[in-house]
């Protein structure tokens, strides 16, 4: 058998070819896995770049959006001014013109291409009286549309400042997991510092109001920036200054023309603006609203704030009447009628109206006499004012007034007098008895009715009885007032804006400490890098057995690991009135320069080690 | 003996002169080829006589034994040819191995160039790169190290190996020079190969001692002299890829993209085959000394965005 | 029976040619054509990757600049550069996708103010970009070898702020009275405001 295997010398060359081609397998084996861990690598190196874009990304748009929200504030500011400034120019402007047509009109016919002049202003001037009147309602008191809206879009920054970099952390390893990685993470760079980083913050933009006031607004609104050219503004020249151009200067485009020169509106408007400008501080003097005075209206406001609240005491009466039957509540909807009802604080009809107000108008209340008694009500007097002061606690704030014991007179506060009873104004502008925390409001009022009786000798009809009335009313007109500044300032605002119970506090161009910018924090270089690592490959619980050729061949790699960063940047200014925030990829140095403060910071060999590593395979 | 070899002094560990040492090693190597040839046939012969049959006439044992002869010689006809195409495509397929490894590299030296270039050092502006000869030029050094990490399998990490694979292109490099008329190709070779083995020593430092960083330095000095990176055609040293020199710095600040391409020199080191190969591609490779390895070039380019900052207006 | 083996064995003889030949065309070729292919394969994969690369960092640049289709412009960029003068299509495909997981592991208050904030941006989004190319040499061209990226949104923060669709005024906090008011200041179309400045006059940057 051997013999026969032996005399067939045909297979001498298949043991070469069997050779060859296990060598040519194991090559093929070798190209196999070569691109196969070149492809890995690849792929794994681009989902790391994407990762880190995709956490700048995050950054960068709320950035972008805080950046406009900026620019939009900057914009409203600027419009206070402007129609502030032009709401106190028409009445002097109107005051002009009405002198000048006069004495137009007394040097008649001499005059005449005057008065025909005069005239025509007097065309212009009307509609653009009417169209800061129907804008001034907007940017009045510190209830106005624009203010809540400025109130809204800092709100608004505030929250893209905490959200959005969380976004990031958070869709950046889902990107990479929907791209194939086991595992990934991004980071900003201010995290890897090992001291001093601010856990707190992690997430949150690198913008802060701290330490900002509304005069930060100033040069954006005067100077305008790179942020403003790409809006279409000229270059220089703010949203504030397009606005003073347009109204002030002497060119055909403005409202005041030149045919309205002689009436000084220019000048007069220009002014004006400045006089806004400064209240908000933009001429660097220290700011008006630092040290604003606030006119509360309400008593609890008084008693925190100290302060001294004023009532009004009126009596009033009816004639002789026959009808001896009204009550009380008869005479509920009295009003008293010397009181301011435009602007000011405390008159009863614009506390009512700012209750449910919309902000295209307050809707006036109408009172509406709820007894008989209130018509027959015929001489109403005010007989003082007193001042209450609200130091006494939760129930100060109330005057103190007389009341008959026996033959006795006591003193108590208004509130205890068992004779007065106390109404208010409902929501609806309705008087009603006093039963809510509107009581205390200014408008609230206390009553106390008398009734005389006397008989009267009627021809043919032997006598009647006959009754006359006698109202004493206590009105409470305001409830002090008190400059606040500062932290107090912020808090009273921002009670004010969630309550129904707020009323007018201040009329001009600034609201105490509102609006004010998201502005870079300092050191923001760092916040504003991004670095991720993504690794691709089996988890250590999943690895499978060591082959046994690993003692002698490397086995191949089941991990990949990548790194890349990213960084934020604004090019054409670092700074948050330009709407142009865009990501990079960079070089990552964030992870050699946190090994090297490791090494610094003593806090051991192998940081320091694997800093020089580092330096020298960090690559890209 | 070369002159140039003397006073170079480079011998080899043991002390001896390196010239000869590799001569020797080259007729060794051939010696043993064609001992295991000689072997093989010598063995099948000895096993077919020993084996062979008893009996039959002794025209029939003449004839038989004529006809085992024939086989022999059948056998060895077939083999050598079938070496050959066998050592070809092993050859080929290392070289396809090699093209993927430089794919990689192009790619991390796209990478890294395209965030390199636009980083900021203490000499080299935004976009700017020096030529790697400047002081302080640290941009070419990252990228160039970028690129060696993935050429590292494919490198030579026997210094005899490097020194032979590097004399051949550096040779190649004088021949281009149009040094031929008086340039002995062996000598220059040998130098080449000596001062390869004196850097390996001098890079190794105290640590010359182990296979492991004996080959590791070894590969790392070959793929460092090995290696050619271009950006938008243009190398370290500043010369272009048209051959026109360019000298200073190299300003990319404009561009929106980067082409990188890698030239790696990539020994051919299957005996025969790779010789074969070589003078398939360069004809001219004739001229060069047997003594030395082929190289060939294998060049990949990639296309990577500039990561630059980019202005609205 | 001698006679026999002989023939037998000069038959066998010319077999070792014949073998060498059979295991050389059937064996050894094919093993190294597989060598080749695998090898082939590989490198194409790697150019896929690179142009994949390429066409998502074009397409964001594109779409950063305001063009008007940026994925196809992208296409034509990465064409003429990484593969230039061949005749084979690379495509590039690019898909919004809603990425509603992140969505969910915001707290939801502030989610709601983000969501009333953003409107519809894109940002919400993630946009698949894909890389197709088929191959020019023969048999190779019915493979197409395709590689999509994912990625987060867009590099496109300007040119989406000034979308006219993006409403970011939706929260609640502001009002429904304010509204009239926000989009004249920031819609830049009313001319009762252009007095009191602050209507800009547009950036062509984003047409």
């Amino acid at each position: 058998m051997i013999r026969r295997f032996h005399k067939d010398d045909s297979a001498q060359v298949s043991f070469l070819a069997l050779a060859a081609s296990l060598v040519l397998v194991g090559l093929m084996a070798m190209i196999i896995n070569t691109s196969d861990v070149v492809r890995h690598r690849i792929h794994n190196q681009e989902v790391a770049d994407v990762t880190a874009l995709a956490a700048a990304t995050w950054s960068a748009r709320g950035l972008n959006t805080i950046s406009m929200l900026n620019i939009l504030n900057a914009k409203l500011l600027s419009m206070t001014v402007i129609v502030n400034a032009a709401s106190r120019t028409m009445p002097v402007v109107r005051g002009v013109h009405g002198v000048q047509t006069g004495i137009a009109a007394a040097c008649t016919p001499f005059c005449t291409p005057w008065s025909i002049l005069l005239q025509a202003q007097g065309i212009i001037i009307e509609p653009i009286d009417a169209g800061v009147r129907a804008m001034e309602p907007i940017t009045r008191n510190c209830s106005g549309a624009a203010w809540s809206v400025m109130r809204g879009l800092q709100t608004a920054s505030e929250a893209v400042r905490q959200t959005f970099g969380r976004i990031g952390y958070l869709e950046a390893p889902a990107i990479a997991a929907r791209n194939g990685a086991s595992s990934a993470f991004a980071v900003e760079g201010s995290l890897l510092e090992i001291a001093g980083s601010n856990l707190t913050e992690a997430g949150a933009l690198p913008v802060s109001t701290q330490d900002r006031t509304p005069a930060d607004f100033c040069t954006a609104m005067k100077s305008g920036g790179p942020g403003f050219v790409m809006q279409g503004y000229t270059e220089g020249e703010g949203p504030a200054e397009h606005g003073r151009g347009i109204w002030s200067d002497l060119d055909p485009i403005s409202v005041f023309n030149p045919a309205l020169a002689t009436l000084g509106a220019p000048w007069i408007f220009d002014g004006f603006y400045s006089s806004e400008m400064t209240r908000l501080g933009c001429d660097g003097s220290t700011p008006e609203k630092e040290g604003q005075k606030v006119e509360f209206n309400s008593l609890p406001q008084c008693r925190e704030h100290d302060v001294t609240a004023t009532w009004n005491y009126y009596q009033d009466e009816t004639d002789w009447i026959l009808d001896g039957s009204l009550t009380l509540n008869d005479f509920v909807a009295w009003t008293p009628q010397d009181v301011d009802l435009q602007g000011g604080g405390g008159a009863i009809e614009n506390a009512a109206a700012a209750v449910g107000a919309d902000i295209d108008g307050a809707v006036p209340v109408v009172h509406t006499p709820t007894g008989r008694g209130v018509s027959e009500l015929t001489g109403q007097r005010k007989v003082r004012s007193r001042g209450a002061s609200c130091a006494g606690g939760g129930r100060s704030g109330y005057p103190i007034v007389e009341r008959a014991m026996g033959s006795d007179i006591i003193f108590v506060g208004l509130r205890s007098h068992p004779d007065y009873t106390h109404f208010e104004i409902g929501e609806s502008g309705l008087h009603r008895r006093a039963t809510s925390v509107r009581s205390e409001v200014t408008g609230t009022y206390f009553l106390r009715v008398e009734r005389d009786e006397r008989e009267v000798a009627v021809e043919g009809e032997g006598t009647r009885s006959e009754y006359k009335y006698s109202l004493d009313a206590w009105v409470l007109v305001d409830a002090g007032e008190k400059v606040l500044e500062g932290e107090e300032l912020t808090e009273y605002y921002e009670e004010q804006s969630g309550t129904a119970d707020s009323g007018p506090v201040d009329s001009g161009g600034s609201c105490g400490s509102f609006p004010v910018p998201h502005l870079l924090v300092d050191e923001a270089d760092d916040k504003l890098r991004y670095f991720a690592v993504v690794n691709h490959g089996l988890g250590e619980a999943n690895q499978p057995p060591r082959p046994f050729w690993s003692n002698y061949f490397s086995v191949s790699p089941t991990r990949f690991t990548s790194f890349s960063q990213a960084q934020v940047y604004n090019d054409l200014s670092t700074d948050m009135f330009t709407q142009d925030w865009r990501v990079r990829l960079e070089r990552a140095t964030l992870l050699e320069a946190a090994l090297q403060r490791a090494g610094d910071l003593g806090l051991g060999s192998i940081a320091s080690t694997a800093s020089s590593v580092i330096t020298t395979v960090n690559n890209h | 003996m070369s002159t140039q070899a003397m006073n170079l002094q480079f011998h080899t560990t043991g002390g001896e002169d390196y010239l000869e040492f590799l001569q020797r090693l080259e007729f060794f190597q051939f010696s043993c080829v064609l001992a295991v040839i000689a072997f093989s046939a010598l063995m099948l012969r000895f096993l077919q006589l020993k084996f062979r049959g008893n009996g039959g006439a002794t025209t029939l044992a003449v004839g038989w034994t004529k006809r085992r002869g024939i086989a022999s010689l059948e056998f060895l006809l077939v083999l050598i040819p079938l070496l050959i195409i066998i050592l070809a495509f092993i050859q080929i397929a290392l070289m396809m191995n090699a093209r993927l490894h430089v794919g990689y590299a192009a790619y991390a030296a796209a990478r890294s160039a395209s965030t390199v270039v636009y980083s900021e050092t203490d000499d080299e502006p935004i976009g700017v790169l020096l030529n790697s000869g400047e002081e302080n030029a640290e941009k070419w050094q990252r990228i160039e190290r970028a690129t060696a990490s993935a050429l590292l399998p494919i490198s030579p990490g026997s210094a005899t190996a490097a020194a032979k694979a590097y004399a051949s292109f550096s040779a190649a490099q004088v021949i281009e020079d149009q040094s031929f008329g008086g340039v002995d190709f062996g000598i220059d070779g040998m130098a080449a190969a000596g001062r390869l083995t004196a850097m390996v020593i001098h890079r190794a430092g105290d640590a010359w001692d182990g296979t492991r960083i004996q080959r590791s330095a070894v590969k790392s000095l070959y793929t460092d002299l090995a290696t050619t990176v271009w950006i938008n055609d243009r190398n370290s040293g500043g010369e272009m890829r048209d051959g026109s020199e360019q000298s200073g710095t190299y300003d990319l600040t404009s561009s929106d993209t980067l082409s990188v391409s890698v030239d790696y020199e990539f020994w051919l080191s299957v005996p025969y085959a790779g010789r074969a190969m070589k003078l398939a591609f360069d004809a001219a490779w004739i001229l060069q000394s047997r003594f030395l390895t082929p190289t060939l070039t294998i060049s990949d380019t990639v296309v990577v965005t500039a990561w630059r900052k980019r202005k609205a207006f | 029976m001698c006679v026999l083996l002989n023939k037998q064995r000069e038959s066998q003889r010319g077999n070792a040619a014949l073998e060498s030949l059979m295991l050389l065309v059937f064996l050894i070729i094919p093993l190294w054509g597989l060598i080749f292919t695998m090898g082939y394969l590989g490198i194409r994969v790697q150019k896929t990757h690179e142009a994949l690369s390429l066409s998502t960092y074009m397409f964001l640049l594109e779409r950063e600049a305001g063009t008007d289709n940026p994925a196809s412009s992208a296409q034509s960029t990465v064409s003429g550069s990484v593969f230039e003068g061949e005749t084979n299509p690379l495509q590039v495909n690019v898909n919004d996708q809603e990425a509603q997981a992140v969505a969910d592991q915001v707290p939801q208050d502030e989610l709601r103010t983000l969501q009333n904030l953003m409107g519809s941006v894109s940002g919400r989004s993630n946009i698949a970009v894909t890389v197709t190319r088929k191959d020019p040499i023969g048999d190779f061209e019915t493979s197409p070898i395709r590689r999509a990226m994912i990625i987060g949104g867009a590099t496109g923060t300007y040119c989406q702020m000034q979308d006219e669709s993006l409403n970011p005024f939706a929260a609640g906090d502001i009002g429904g009275g304010a509204m009239a008011l926000v989009r004249v200041v920031s819609g830049g179309s009313d001319y009762v405001l252009a007095p009191f400045g602050g209507l800009p006059g547009g950036d062509p940057k984003c047409d």
